[in-house]
């Protein structure tokens, strides 16, 4: 069995949680208008990893796993860059054939 | 580290360190990963050639108990639920690995109730959402694909949040059993525990791309 998690650091990552979901709501609802939505949405998608990185490094315990266990959860979400890549250019050029030809 | 990398392969110690069944939950956490992240990057997809996309801060602004409108209030506040039961879980595990019988029954029961709240909560804005008229075929606010994927996306995670209520509970009375001491060990606690974080790091995706983003 694994060696139990400090409080102390249930309350950082507790806070971590809290003060970034709360940032990153303030930051949705009051972004200015005039200022590119890409810089808010890369932003975003940033603090979400960091919460991610929370949840799964402390809360799930891997950080403390052994490394041949961290590489097998790990290394097949490698495969996500192309997935997320692939679809989403593909769903932008249907929305352009669409535009083009008046689906 | 008393053995090297290389020695942990070579038969007679697990390579991994853990027990089959966090061994299991593990493997079965990355499958899951990708059937969510496949629903979102579907939804992805589609809302990148729609021509127009409802603002979910004009959708998702309805708070129970008052005609105020408060942009992505109410699903701030099913975060923190989520957040919250998430830390009673992390509790929970901890007083499992020290043995501590009446700590893992206070914060898996808190956890449950917790996770009780997250579901009543979406029940409540499934059911004014519904009213609003957005269901799986049409949508007052633009596309009907975006209350296609909102069913199904936040459907499928609300399952996910029941599933996780239900093994919860089956742990706990286990524990009030007292089935982990005679056992000696509550590693069941840890593999339901990282069930229950799961979940909670899915909805932090979902959040994310159904609330937050703009593109």
């Amino acid at each position: 069995m694994a060696q139990a998690i400090s409080i102390r650091s249930v309350m950082i990552v507790f806070w971590v949680l809290f003060i970034v979901t709360i940032v990153e709501v303030a930051m949705a609802i009051y972004w200015p208008p005039e200022l590119p939505k890409g810089i808010l949405d890369f932003f975003l998608v940033l603090f979400t990893l960091v919460k991610a990185y929370f949840i799964v490094a402390e809360f799930m315990h891997l950080k403390y796993e052994l490394r041949p266990l961290i590489i097998m959860v790990l290394s097949p979400l490698i495969l996500f860059i192309w997935f997320i890549l692939a679809f989403v250019i593909d769903g932008t050029w249907w929305g352009y054939l669409k535009q083009v030809f008046g689906l | 580290m008393s053995t090297t990398a290389v020695d942990r392969w070579s038969s007679g110690t697990s390579p991994f360190n853990v027990t089959w069944g966090k061994l299991m939950m593990w493997l079965f956490l990355v499958s899951d990963a990708f059937t969510f992240g496949a629903l979102l990057i579907s939804y992805a997809s589609i809302r990148a050639a729609a021509e127009s996309w409802p603002n979910p801060e004009e959708v998702f602004s309805a708070f129970p108990f008052t005609h105020a409108k408060i942009p992505l209030g109410f699903v701030s506040l099913m975060t923190f639920i989520l957040i919250a039961s998430s830390v009673t879980m992390v509790l929970a595990v901890r007083a499992g690995a020290l043995k501590d019988r009446k700590g893992v029954v206070k914060y898996l029961a808190l956890t449950i109730i917790g996770g009780l709240i997250f579901l009543s909560s979406q029940a409540w804005e499934w059911t004014h959402l519904i009213m609003e008229g957005m269901t799986i075929s049409s949508n007052p606010w633009g596309p009907p694909q975006f209350g296609q994927f909102f069913f199904l996306i936040t459907g499928f995670h609300g399952a996910h949040v029941f599933s996780g209520v239900v093994l919860n509970f089956i742990v706990l009375l286990k524990a009030i059993n007292g089935d982990f001491d005679r056992s000696g060990s509550y590693q069941v606690v840890e593999n339901v525990g990282l069930y229950w974080h799961f979940v909670d790091l899915v909805w932090v995706f979902v959040f994310l791309a159904y609330y937050l983003i703009s593109a």
